[in-house]
Formats: structure tokens, C-alpha cells, sequence
């Protein structure tokens, strides 16, 4: 029995010695949604969660919007994951959209997605150097911070056809951890429209 | 309102022409005026303002007789405040085998007028912090717009110094670099002492650059 526990014991160590490098914990915030409630990030510790920087009126968002990020956005919710885009468009820039008009404006552009957050003071974009739309962040279900970057690797796709062959950066960062394996791309350079910041 | 540059810097989409054209022939890379930088609150962006003309050099095939039809569709993302999406199929019919006409000769001597000249000498190593690019010569200032995103930051600035005869020019990694450059390859846009400004393409081996 003894010798049991040990080699039990000696195992975990040697997972964790060789394992991944630790990841940066996930910056917490609380944000007005169109469910009218706030929502914390802390909420959905146990899930693992998306962060989608969100701008309706941004071509590249449109583009995306044409089905394929439905489609991604289906699967993730069969697969339990929380998705929460977030608005952080200032009021008078383009995309901007108030509490009482996200929930519709997203509805309408048929996104499936838990929460549509509203941060129009920029201060979660900039606390996650969100520097476009769409760009995505992939949390684990202990609040680490997987992946921050470009949604696929198709910044030149033109159709949802092209888009559809496209590499997608979360869902690869995503099985990787899913596996116990090392993220390989953790950080892929953002492309689409600069994030609306006030400034 | 402005387009991107092939590396368009912390945001934005390069614009793409695809060609439609006869069987063996070939287009080359798209061959993009000298950037500017276009700073908005999130971040530096790399392009083009006005009036953009991009070069594309077509190889036809060997002994191509008659009327020819070359198809480009061409792709961009314009923004200023706000961003719009752009497209157009263009169509040219050129009579091959005939007499040689030189067309549009104003259009490309302005479209040569915006490209980065030819190259000068200068060097390039990797530094403790980021990367060093020295030119000697008598330039005043400089800044260097990398090809490749993921090798220098376009959102960090670049502290010029001259010493011992030359410019120095400090860059930063991008913070999505994976690993140090070999090469660095791009266009540097130099300010000389009385003002005026040249822009040369680079494309300089990175000394210290580990393998």
C-alpha cells in the first residue's frame, strides 16, 4: 500500500516537471452585458471561456460573421465553452452599441454566444491589448490565459468558402490543452479593423 | 482614409490582387509604394493614402500572338475612424505580337516615383533588447517598416542615435515575435539633413541571430 502512494506520488511529480510552462492568469473584470446584469470573468472559473473583441460594422467582423463564426461559435457551445464578446467600441465610433441594443444587434447578425459585453470605455480591450476586431482569447477553466491573437490564420480570405480552410488559433490552442499538450501558438499577430478606443 | 501596406502593422488587411490571365502566364508579387504610418488609439497602422499604385510585374508566355484579356480582382480594407471594405475586377485587352506602344507612361513614372529605391549599405544585428540597424552616412533620422509583422514591433518607437559617423536605429521585437529573424527585410524611409527624405528597400542579413 505504501509503495502505492508512492509511486503514485512520484508520477504527479514528474507530469508536472515536465509539463507546459505556466500560464499568466487571465485579468478579471466585470462588465455591463445585454442581459442587463454585470458579468465577471471569476463566474465561469470550472469552463473554459472566449473572449471575442466584437465591431459589427467592421468589415472584417462582417466577413467572418458570414457564417463561419456562427458555425464556430455552435460548436463551442456544444462543447460547453462560455463565449463572451466584447463591445469596446466608444460611444460615436464605429461598432459602438449600447446595453439596450447588443443583444439585438448580435441577434440579428446571428451570433450564438453567452454574453455580449459592453466596455465602452476600452479599459478590459486595453487590459488585454485587444488591438482589433475580430480578435480572440482563450481562457482555461483555472482563469489562465491560453491564447491572445488573430482569430485564424486567413487574414486575406475573401470568401466563407476560404475562411472555412483556414487554420482557427483557438480551436488549435484549445485541443492542445484539452490533450495536456504545449500550446503552440499562443500569441498569432491580430488582423482586421483597429479596436474604436475613445483614444 | 487609408489602405494597407503588405505588412499592415497593429491592425488592419493587406490589400490582394488575384489575376485571371491567359495559360503561362505568370504575376509577380505585388510590389506596394513606400508606407507611412497611421497612428490611432489602437496602435500604428502601416499604409497608404490618396491615390495607391501598386506594380505587378506580368511574364507572358513565350510567343503570345493577338488579343490578350487580363482579369485582376482586387481586394482592400480602407479605415479612418471607421473602417470600409473595398473591391473591383478590373480588365485590360492588350494586342500582343504588334508593335510595341508604351501606354500610360505618366501613370507608372508616378507609380516608380512612390516605390522604395534601390538599396544602400547598412547593417543589421540582433542587441540584448531588440534589433540595431546602422547606416552610415550623414541621414538625420530614420524609420525602418519590417515586411514581416512578427519580427519588429510597429507599435513601439524607434530611438535614433547617430555615432561614429552613421544612424542608429533601435527596434523592438514584436510581441508575437516566435524567434529572432534571420533577415530583416522591409523598407527604410530616411530623413536627410536638409529635410528631404529617401525610402530603400532592406534586405540585410541579422548578425548575431543565433543558427
Amino acid at each position: 500500500m505504501k509503495t502505492m502512494i508512492l509511486a503514485i506520488l512520484a508520477c504527479g511529480a514528474i507530469a508536472t516537471a515536465s509539463g507546459p510552462k505556466p500560464y499568466a492568469e487571465a485579468p478579471s473584470f466585470s462588465l455591463p452585458a445585454s442581459s442587463g446584469k454585470d458579468v465577471s470573468l471569476s463566474e465561469y472559473k470550472g469552463k473554459y471561456v472566449i473572449l471575442e473583441w466584437w465591431n459589427h460594422q467592421c468589415p472584417v467582423v462582417g466577413r467572418h460573421y458570414g457564417g463561419n463564426m456562427q458555425a464556430f461559435q455552435k460548436k463551442m457551445k456544444a462543447e460547453d465553452v462560455v463565449w463572451l464578446s466584447i463591445c469596446s467600441s466608444a460611444p460615436g465610433k464605429q461598432g459602438h452599441v449600447t446595453v439596450a441594443e447588443a443583444g439585438k444587434v448580435m441577434e440579428k447578425n446571428g451570433g450564438v454566444v453567452t454574453e455580449v459585453l459592453l466596455d465602452p470605455d476600452g479599459k478590459v480591450g486595453k487590459l488585454y491589448n485587444a488591438k482589433t476586431t475580430p480578435q480572440m482569447v482563450l481562457i482555461s477553466p483555472k482563469g489562465e490565459l491560453l491564447y491572445n491573437g488573430a482569430i485564424d490564420n486567413a487574414p486575406s480570405a475573401r470568401t466563407t468558402e476560404e475562411a472555412a480552410k483556414a487554420e482557427n488559433w483557438v480551436i488549435k490552442a484549445l485541443g492542445q490543452h484539452r490533450k495536456g499538450e504545449a500550446i503552440t501558438n499562443p500569441a498569432e499577430r491580430p488582423y482586421g479593423c483597429g479596436v474604436k478606443y475613445a483614444q | 482614409m487609408h489602405v494597407y501596406w503588405i505588412n499592415p502593422g497593429d491592425s488592419g488587411v493587406p490589400t490582394t490582387v488575384r489575376w485571371t490571365l491567359p495559360e503561362g502566364w505568370t504575376a509577380g508579387a505585388l510590389r506596394f509604394p513606400t508606407p507611412q504610418r497611421f497612428e490611432s488609439s489602437s496602435g500604428v497602422a502601416y499604409g497608404h493614402k490618396g491615390e495607391v499604385l501598386l506594380l505587378t510585374t506580368l511574364t507572358p508566355r513565350a510567343k503570345t500572338l493577338g488579343d490578350v484579356k487580363l482579369e485582376a480582382d482586387v481586394s482592400w480594407l480602407a479605415c479612418d475612424e471607421a473602417c470600409v471594405p473595398g473591391s473591383t475586377k478590373v480588365t485590360a485587352h492588350l494586342a500582343m505580337g504588334g508593335k510595341q506602344r508604351e501606354t500610360h507612361r505618366e501613370v507608372l513614372a508616378l507609380a516608380k516615383r512612390a516605390q522604395p529605391t534601390k538599396r544602400i549599405d547598412l547593417r543589421a544585428e540582433k542587441t540584448g533588447k531588440g534589433m540595431l540597424l546602422t547606416i552610415p552616412g550623414h541621414h538625420k533620422s530614420g524609420y525602418f517598416f519590417a515586411e514581416n509583422g512578427d519580427a519588429v514591433s510597429s507599435s513601439q518607437p524607434q530611438p535614433n542615435q547617430r555615432r561614429n559617423g552613421a544612424l542608429e536605429i533601435s527596434l523592438s521585437p514584436s510581441e508575437y515575435a516566435k524567434e529572432a529573424p534571420k533577415r530583416l527585410q522591409g523598407v527604410l524611409v530616411l530623413t536627410n539633413a536638409d529635410g528631404t527624405t529617401i525610402s530603400t528597400n532592406v534586405d540585410v542579413p541579422l548578425e548575431g541571430a543565433s543558427n
